[in-house]
């Protein structure tokens, strides 16, 4: 609160003795400044606690003269009373131990508020006052306690709020008052009394949401409305407005419809979904001032028999509007919570997956980094000695230019073919977005080959790639598709360890239907079939070294492509791991450009 | 073979490359040319093979890791059969124990690639050094075998007599013939041999290594 900031505001060290004696053994100097500074921050401390008692009081007094306007001509009493809102928002949004400031504020206000009344003398006043504080802190004590500050998060809350604000507080600030015209023995009482408990009730139930979130967030709220919502509230201001005037100033003696009265209930619930219970609040305060100050003035629907019903029909008419309402708001917040909540965490765990990948990439990559360290190191080697070459021979007395050209020629393919090394590395190494484009199969082959070619030969295995005639397209993301390829054929190498012949790892691709089919087979002792059901689990390896994650993150990206992942054994030796990815529709022109293309690509 | 080696001579050194990787071994190849060698490229250990025997001096620039046999297996293989060329091997990734077993089995280097020229020039006039002096003494071998080849049965076993340090009357003795006899075979044989003194005759014997495969030579 206000005084909070004063504290914040002022050094915070001078506000603990025991810190201030530390500091003064360190630093003399300060020492001397000290007693001054002392004193300057303890006024502007105590100027905080009674500027915020006199704006308090002046804000209750003013609402208090405000709600005397809404009252009907006879009565002394408002048909909605809206300061007590303002002390349970105060109570709300304060730490218990400020709470003595508003105490005071009270007081005075409500003694100033009957100043001069003769009906209810200051003693009466100021007991009213009392007793009214009382309640609100007992009902903003229990909200507190039991709702972690935001009465208006959850129902259970809300429930509490209503039964404090609606009921305890209504009965416990309107009774003295009753009481003591009983004993005036001013008439019957009773009329008298249920008007005034509805009118606190009403004050306090649509006015809390409304000022606590106006006192809580003050101009930081308007700053967080973004665009589309501040135009969407102000349409449904103007017609909130527009229909409750419309209806609520129809005059008496044109045969108003009482059904006219359901008219601003579709704009209410729109306040009510959009802008939960805050926009719900000052929905429902806009509604019972207008409808309130014009039956005053005799005009709109609940203008028809005595003044006593007037008041109860409006009060009725108000309460019935406003508890469902708020509720529904209530409802709606918490369902819109829930779902940001679900939204955050299934992004979380999104991201969490896409690391795990990454990390699955990283270590199956780092597993022959040396076989793609010499991947690379073979052209740059090349390239070294030609350059090397091409110097020696133009120290010659007539150098070769032919043979130079040749040399700068080989020079650019190596260089190349270096690049190309790193180019279908990088996209692996890298951690990005997942990007759903039209790739290649044979591309994504083609890469991987190119990758593991040296770690094949290293183990001596023979990597087989046969495309098939046509050229599939898919859509999906070619860092995955990359990945899944990876692990299989790294996979079909681990399982011919120890195989002395037919070292042979042949991946095809098949286009069949709308699918493409990648064949991963290795020439190893296949997969034992009481091992198959469980293969794609998580944490499940046959290998001593494995995570168990390989296959599972596998099947996991083949499913986010819309395609399946299946393992059989072959019918003489070793196992075929089989995946399908629907096929991208693609005109046929490009499909038989990339074909030729690639043709041309594998004759090389 | 690339033009501008054509006017080789006949004993200059021919390099053998055995490299899978076509543009390595187009490279070294060609640097080896540019720095006046005669280059000659395999893309594996077959195709080597197939080229044997060669008669040329030069030596082997081999890459260790290819497909079919290793470099370390061509290297064992040629060993088997009495192949006196150097061999240098070139190797993306060397590792110690590699190295170890290369050098063991008589390799004169072991490179790693990417390789600087200073570095692989220098090994191969290293290595073509070391294949010179071993040529020199398989040429003096072969000349002293042809000698020993034209001795009679008789004069080898007076020359193996003599190498023993038996007199002349004693070997006379031994083979029943007179000792006249016995020094005119031992003139044929100095003369065969060209030698001047039995100190010679006797240093010829031990590169010979005779005293052992005398009975059955």
């Amino acid at each position: 609160m206000q005084s909070k900031s004063f504290l914040s505001r002022g050094s915070s060290v001078l506000l603990e003795p025991g810190h201030v004696a530390g500091n003064v053994a360190v630093a003399t100097s300060e020492a001397t400044h000290s007693p001054s500074v002392r004193r300057v921050a303890a006024v502007r401390c105590i100027a905080g606690h009674i500027i915020l008692i006199l704006a308090f009081a002046i804000a209750f007094f003013i609402l208090q003269k405000l709600t005397f306007l809404l009252r009907f001509p006879p009565y002394e009493r408002t048909t909605l009373w809206i300061p007590g809102a303002l002390t349970f928002s105060a109570l709300l949004i304060s730490p218990i131990s400020g709470w003595w400031r508003f105490y005071i504020g009270l007081c005075i206000a409500g003694y100033a508020a009957y100043y001069g009344d003769p009906e209810i003398p200051g003693v009466v006043a100021l007991l009213s006052a009392q007793f009214h504080f009382a309640m609100v802190a007992v009902g903003a004590w229990g909200i507190l306690r039991l709702t972690n500050r935001d009465p208006f998060a959850t129902v259970p809350s809300m429930l509490v709020f209503v039964f404090a604000a609606g009921l305890l507080v209504p009965l416990a600030t309107s009774a003295p008052s009753d009481w003591i015209r009983w004993m005036r023995g001013l008439g019957d009482v009773w009329p008298t009394a249920i008007r005034s408990f509805l009118a606190i009730s009403l004050g306090m139930l649509i006015g809390t949401p409304a000022l606590t979130t106006a006192m809580k967030h003050g101009r930081g709220w308007f700053r967080s409305v973004t665009l589309r919502e501040g135009i969407e509230g102000m349409v449904l201001t103007l017609c909130l407005m527009s229909v409750g005037l419309w209806v609520f100033t129809t005059s008496a003696d044109s045969r108003a419809i009482p059904a006219l009265v359901y008219a601003p209930i579709p704009f209410l619930l729109w306040a009510a979904l959009r802008f939960e219970v805050v926009g719900a609040s000052w929905a429902l305060l806009a509604i019972a001032y207008l409808s309130t100050w014009n039956a005053i003035n005799g005009r709109g629907p609940f203008v028809g028999g005595s003044r006593d019903d007037h008041v109860l029909q409006l009060q009725i008419f108000l309460m019935a509007v406003a508890l469902p309402l708020l509720f529904m708001a209530v409802v709606v917040g918490e369902h819109r919570r829930a779902h940001a909540l679900l939204l955050r965490e299934m992004e979380e765990r999104r991201k969490t997956e896409e690391g795990l990948r990454h990390a699955s990439r990283l270590a199956v990559l780092s597993e022959f980094t040396a076989s793609i360290a010499h991947e690379i190191n073979q052209p740059l080697g090349a390239i070294l000695c030609n350059a090397e070459a091409a110097e020696l021979l133009l120290e010659k007395p007539s150098p070769p230019i032919d043979e130079i050209r040749r040399i700068m020629v080989d020079i650019r393919n190596d260089d190349l073919r270096a690049s190309e090394v790193i180019r279908s590395l990088r996209g692996l190494l890298k951690r990005g977005k997942v990007e759903r484009q039209p790739v290649s199969i044979y591309q994504i082959a083609m890469d991987v080959i190119a990758i593991l070619r040296a770690e094949a030969e290293r183990r001596g295995i023979e990597l087989q790639l046969e495309l098939g005639r046509v050229h599939p397209i898919v859509l999906g993301d070619r860092v995955h598709l990359q990945q899944v390829l990876l692990n299989l054929i790294i996979n079909a190498m681990e399982a011919m360890k120890g195989i002395p012949d037919e070292r042979r790892v042949s991946v095809c691709t098949l286009q069949r239907d709308d699918e493409v089919v990648v064949s991963v087979t290795d020439r190893g002792p296949g997969i034992p079939p009481e091992q198959i059901p469980r293969l794609f689990d998580r944490f499940f390896s046959t290998k001593l070294e494995g995570m168990g994650m390989g296959l599972a993150i596998s099947r996991s990206l083949i499913e986010q492509h819309g395609g399946r992942i299946w393992v059989e054994n072959a019918s003489d030796r070793g196992a075929i791991f089989r995946f399908s990815i629907p096929l991208e529709k693609v005109d046929t022109k490009a499909e038989m450009e990339a074909d030729t293309s690639w043709n041309r690509e594998l004759s090389r | 073979m690339e033009q501008g080696i054509i006017a080789m001579t006949e004993n200059s050194p021919l390099i053998h490359v055995v490299d899978d990787d076509d543009s390595v071994r187009k490279a070294i190849s060609r640097l080896l040319q540019a720095a006046g060698y005669e280059a000659q490229g395999y893309a594996n250990a077959g195709e080597f093979l197939l080229a044997l025997p060669i008669s040329t001096p030069g030596c082997i620039i081999m890459d260790v890791r290819m497909p079919g046999p290793s470099g370390l297996e061509l290297q064992t293989a040629l060993n088997r059969q009495g192949n006196i060329l150097p061999i240098i091997f070139l190797t993306g990734h060397g590792d110690i124990p590699m190295s170890v077993q290369a050098m063991k089995a008589g390799a004169v280097d072991f490179l790693t690639k990417p390789v600087q020229s200073q570095t692989l020039l220098a090994a191969v006039s290293n290595a073509l050094e070391i294949q010179g002096r071993a040529s020199q003494q398989q040429e003096r071998m072969d000349y002293l075998r042809n000698c020993y080849q034209s001795l009679t049965d008789r004069e080898r076993e007076i020359f193996r007599l003599v190498v023993q340090g038996k007199l002349n009357k004693q070997i006379g003795a031994q083979l029943g013939i007179a000792e006249r006899t016995v020094k005119a075979h031992r003139a044929q044989v100095m003369n065969k041999m060209e030698v001047n003194s039995l100190a010679d005759l006797v240093r010829v014997a031990g590169e010979l290594q005779l005293e052992t495969e005398f009975s059955d030579v």
